[in-house]
Parts: C-alpha cells; sequence; structure tokens
C-alpha cells in the first residue's frame, strides 16, 4: 500500500541537504576569511609565503572552525533535548545551571591558577569550566532525583535555577576578590573560540562525541514526551530512564562546549526554534536538524567575530545575540512561523 | 498463533489507595476480559481516574497503595514488573486531559502510538500502514495533515484515541473518551470502538459520567461508589434505583429504552 509517508520522508531530505550544503558553505567560509587572507591555491602550492597560510589554516582556522562547528552542535543540540524533556519553549542549556557552573569552575580554576588533574596542556581555564558545569550537572540531577514522577521535573527545574543563582554569586565574590582577573574573565564569559586549537579538542572529544550519540538516541523517546510525563509512560516510555539520560547528555554536552568557547548564549535557545520555524514541528527530527543549525549558525558568528574588527576579535557571543534576538524576532512574527509554529 | 482466540484478563484484586490522608480506593476489585467493553461510572472523586491509571501501570507519586497484593496484574503478571514499552504493548490508556506541548501533526502524534512496537524507535513501515489504517478507519483522513493547535477539543479527542488504537494494545483504557465530543460523534466512536473490540478481541475499560451513554455501550458496568468497593456486573443488574441512590446520593427512576432494551435512568 502506497502511503503519504514515501511523501512526508521526501520532504525531510530537502530541509538536511539545504542544511548540510549551508554547513559545508559555512566552514569552508570559515577557513579562508580572517586578518590573513588565505586562498585555496596558495595552501596546495609550495613556497615560503604558502607555507605560512598552510599553517594559519591547519593550526589555527582549521581546529577553531571544527570547535565552533563542534560547541554549535552541542549547545544546540542539548537545547533542543531541555525544550523537548521540559515540554517548554524557553528552556536553553543554561537552565539547569550548567552554564553558571561552568563560569564558576573557570574562574576558580583561572584565578586560583588550579590546574585540574585532566587539563594537560589544556588552559586551566577552560578544563576548569569543563569540570565546573559536569559537577553542576551532577549535583542539580541528584538533587531533583530525589523526588520521582512528573513532580521531579519541576524540582529538577527549580533546583537548577536555584543552584545557577547560588554560581553565580560565588563566581561575583571570587572575581570581586581578585579585581586583577575581572576583564579576563568577563571576556571569557562572553564567549569566544580566540586561541582554542586541536589541544582543547582532543580535550573534548570523548565527551562530546558520547553526549552527541546520547542526544540522538533521546530524540525519538523525547517525541512521545509532547503530551506530558504520563502520556509518554503510556505509550512505552521509561520517563524516569530517559531524565537520567537527557540530564547526562545535557551535562556533557554544555561541559564540551564551555570549554571549547565559553558561555555563549542563545545558539541552544533559538537553534531549535529556527528549525521549527522553518520547518515546522519537526517532533524527531528536531534534535539532528537543531544541531545542524547550531553548527552553521555558530560558524558564522565566529568567522563575523574574527573578522568584523580584525585584527582585534570581539566576543562570539556578543554576535550570537546581537544578530540572534532580531532575526529570532523576525522569525516569530513571520508568515512563515505563524503557521508553523503556535 | 491464533491470536483471535487468545484471552487475557486484566485485573486488581482488593486494592486500596490513598493520597495521604484521604482514601481514594478502598478494597476494589474488578477485572476485564478481552473482547469486552466495561464502563466505569460513578460520583467525582470515586477514583475512576485513579483506578484507570493503577491499571495502566502509571501509579502517581503521591498514591500510596496499601496492600501488597493490590498490583494489578495483566494475566498474573504484575504490569509494574512489565517495563513500560512492554506494558504498552499490552495497555493502550488515554488520560483525562492532555495538552500537546509542540504543534506536530495528528499523524505524527498517531505515529507515537507505535513506540512501543518500535526497535530502538525506528519506526518501520508496517508503523505507517497501521496509522493510516487507523486514520482510515476513524474517518480521520481531514484530520490528519493539520496541526494539533489549529484543532478543537472535540477534534484532538479523536486524535488521541486514534494514537491509543494504534497501540494496537490488548486492553484499552481510556479516561473520559467522549467527554468533550458531540452526541452523533460520541455514538459513532462508541459503536466503533465497541466493534473493534469485538473484532479484534481487546478488553476496553472506559470511565464514563453519563449512565445512560454507558449502559447502551457496556457489556459490563462498573459504578464506584466513594471509598467502597465496586458494584460490576450488567447494566440491568447495576443501574438499579437502590444501587444509583446508595452511589450518588439522589432518587432515580429507571426506564428501559425503546430501541436498544437497556436501562435508562433519570433524576428525581
Amino acid at each position: 500500500m502506497k502511503n503519504r509517508y514515501g511523501r512526508k520522508n521526501g520532504r525531510y531530505v530537502f530541509p538536511v541537504v539545504v542544511l548540510v550544503m549551508l554547513l559545508a558553505f559555512s566552514f569552508v567560509f570559515a577557513l579562508l576569511t580572517g586578518a590573513e587572507r588565505i586562498s585555496l591555491h596558495d595552501v596546495f602550492s609550495s613556497g615560503s609565503d604558502t607555507d605560512f597560510s598552510r599553517i594559519i589554516l591547519l593550526n589555527l582556522r582549521l581546529p577553531r572552525a571544527v570547535l565552533a562547528a563542534l560547541a554549535g552542535v552541542l549547545l544546540a543540540g542539548a537545547g533542543a533535548a531541555f525544550q523537548l524533556f521540559f515540554r517548554n519553549p524557553l528552556a536553553e542549556p543554561g537552565i539547569m545551571g550548567i552554564s553558571s557552573g561552568a563560569a564558576l569552575g573557570a574562574v576558580a580554576a583561572g584565578v586560583f591558577s588550579m590546574t585540574p588533574v585532566l587539563g594537560g596542556t589544556v588552559s586551566p581555564v577552560n578544563a576548569g569550566a569543563f569540570c565546573g558545569a559536569l559537577a553542576a550537572g551532577v549535583l542539580v540531577s541528584a538533587l531533583g532525583g530525589r523526588r520521582s514522577g512528573p513532580s521531579s521535573t519541576v524540582a529538577l527545574l527549580l533546583c537548577g535555577t536555584a543552584l545557577g543563582t547560588l554560581y553565580s554569586a560565588l563566581t561575583s565574590i571570587i572575581l570581586l576578590l581578585r579585581e586583577k582577573e575581572l576583564h579576563a574573565m568577563y571576556v571569557w564569559m562572553l564567549g569566544s573560540f580566540n586561541g582554542r586549537g586541536w589541544d582543547e579538542l582532543s580535550f573534548i572529544a570523548l565527551p562530546a562525541a558520547l553526549a552527541v550519540i546520547l542526544l540522538l538516541v533521546c530524540a525519538v523517546p523525547l517525541d512521545l514526551l509532547a503530551g506530558g510525563e504520563r502520556t509518554a509512560a503510556s505509550l512505552g516510555v521509561e520517563v524516569n530512564r530517559l531524565r537520567v539520560l537527557v540530564m547526562a547528555a545535557g551535562a556533557l554536552a554544555v561541559s564540551a562546549a564551555v570549554c571549547a568557547g565559553g558561555t555563549i548564549g542563545f545558539v541552544g535557545l533559538i537553534a531549535p526554534h529556527m528549525v521549527r520555524r522553518i520547518y515546522g514541528a519537526k517532533s524527531r527530527a528536531l534534535i539532528p536538524l537543531s544541531m545542524a543549525a547550531g553548527a552553521v549558525l555558530m560558524l558564522l558568528s565566529d568567522t563575523l567575530a574574527r573578522t568584523i574588527a580584525a585584527p582585534a576579535e570581539i566576543p562570539v557571543g556578543v554576535i550570537t545575540s546581537l544578530l540572534g534576538a532580531p532575526f529570532f524576532i523576525s522569525l516569530i512574527f513571520s508568515d512563515r512561523g505563524l503557521r508553523n509554529g503556535y | 498463533m491464533d491470536t483471535e482466540k487468545q484471552l487475557h484478563t486484566l485485573s486488581v484484586q482488593n486494592v486500596c489507595a490513598s493520597y495521604g490522608m484521604s482514601v481514594i480506593l478502598k478494597n476494589l476489585t474488578l477485572s476485564v476480559h478481552s473482547g469486552e467493553i466495561v464502563c466505569l461510572t460513578g460520583p467525582n472523586g470515586s477514583g475512576k481516574s485513579t483506578l484507570l491509571s493503577l491499571l495502566a501501570g502509571i501509579v502517581p507519586g503521591t498514591l500510596h497503595i496499601d496492600s501488597a497484593d493490590g498490583m494489578p496484574s495483566f494475566d498474573d503478571t504484575p504490569v509494574g514488573s512489565l517495563g513500560r514499552k512492554k506494558a504498552a504493548l499490552h495497555i493502550a490508556y488515554m488520560i483525562q486531559e492532555e495538552k500537546s506541548a509542540w504543534n506536530y501533526t495528528s499523524r505524527d502524534i498517531i505515529l507515537t502510538g507505535r513506540y512501543a512496537h518500535t526497535v530502538n524507535g525506528v519506526y518501520q513501515q508496517s508503523d505507517y500502514d497501521a496509522v493510516d489504517s487507523v486514520i482510515a478507519a476513524m474517518g480521520l483522513e481531514s484530520l490528519a495533515d493539520r496541526r494539533i493547535f489549529s484543532m478543537s477539543g472535540g477534534e484532538t479527542q479523536k486524535v488521541r484515541i486514534a494514537r491509543a488504537l494504534a497501540q494496537e494494545p490488548d486492553m484499552l483504557l481510556l479516561d473520559e473518551p467522549v467527554a468533550n465530543l458531540d452526541f452523533g460523534y460520541q455514538a459513532e466512536l462508541l459503536t466503533f470502538i465497541k466493534k473493534l473490540a469485538h473484532e479484534k478481541n481487546f478488553g476496553v475499560l472506559a470511565s464514563i459520567h453519563d449512565l445512560n451513554t454507558a449502559s447502551r455501550f457496556a457489556d459490563r458496568i462498573a459504578l464506584l461508589p466513594r471509598g467502597g468497593p465496586c458494584i460490576t456486573g450488567l447494566a440491568e443488574r447495576v443501574l438499579t434505583p437502590d444501587n444509583l441512590a446508595g452511589v450518588y446520593s439522589t432518587s432515580f427512576g429507571v426506564f428501559t429504552h425503546p430501541v436498544y432494551g437497556c436501562p435508562q435512568v433519570y433524576t428525581i
């Protein structure tokens, strides 16, 4: 029997192709633009001048572009998963206090020059951010997990918000006591991929891969949560297990992302909404599509951050918010958004 | 294996349950068998919804079950030990009210009923076909590609019932399935569910407030008083003026439906 899903699935192909093309374009664009113009011709020919280009490309631009894309994937994926899990369009990766935990970890590690055991060649600030985010994720899950049933999701949200405020307060105290680092830490908190490279990438590769796999595994059962936890349970979802998976995935994703680029706001919130507004509420395709959209957003924002005031850099978090907010608002009020959204 | 011949039973024995200090269910025994429609009826707060969620194995966190043997069982297996996915293969449960958080299409929502049949959540062609046949059987073609936020309460209700039927369960638990529907569709839907239950040999337990509707469609009635054991049996035995007066604290009269021959009640 020929059914309508053949056509339906066909409609999924188009957005995927467009997104993949956009992703490839923004990746190449990120590699070739910057303070130093690089042409593909230089990279593949030989000579002392082109060696310089090649070094820039391979040691600076390539790892940075991969990091930016990865951070976009992780933040947008975690944002989509949190929105689906909490059934709340306002949910974003920072909602559980994980970003604030990352900032606290980064500030503590940077100011007291703690070099975590895990750190290795990664700067203590970035390694501290990773550990802080992970610790915050574990703590909030442990607290929220003390309740069971639907009320535990609310408890989780409230605990996360309260803990986030607590971390921010602690961060402020440390920064006030150590005024010298205030500026540097403030800039870090705005988020930037400046100076990050292969070291950071190899540091976060494992947690990032784990987070992506977990997020994709959660995609289908999260879809069933649309009607609430009791309905999801009646359809065959182990809601308590899903809660643990989502929290683990979110904590890992945000930890890896903050290690890569600091606490970059907004991408995790808007990428899933962009996908919804443009393609319609796509249920189980939302998480993978959001990941691709997040990567595109982050790559373009970072390229802009590097070039707009070259050779100086603007924090990428500023760009994502500055350009993201108006675009987001225009999507909300567009006809297409109204038709597909709510 | 001939599935038509299989007889399943979903039951609770002597269950007592309470929310904090208030006792909801007391010494309640009820069983539903394959191929029959049992209508659960009773006054507000008598525990109809609690009983249904208990039978589905989805016990609210704050509900306290007093007796260890009070847990529901499906063919002598405790529902709680089945695991959600396995339980969803046997028991479909539609809660009373549900609001979708996202603006999905009806078809996507009905498809989620197939989750229990999938391996790792990958929907197969057979799942899409099952959804299409439910949509066709319920006459929902015009709703199928519409988004849920643009639908009325009744239309949403039909989509939710379609999702439960797409689960192809052995037991169908419906909490107020016709509460949002107009009279015409109420009768149409209940006739459809009854026919399907007899055809596909699944059991139905549906809570229905309207005694006359319950009487017309039920194979058996379960009348649930506040805090007491429930009165089950044929409509003629259960819907008597004495029983009703005891349960609802109002006087009732009973007459026979001129067309269907089932008892109909009126308050005095």
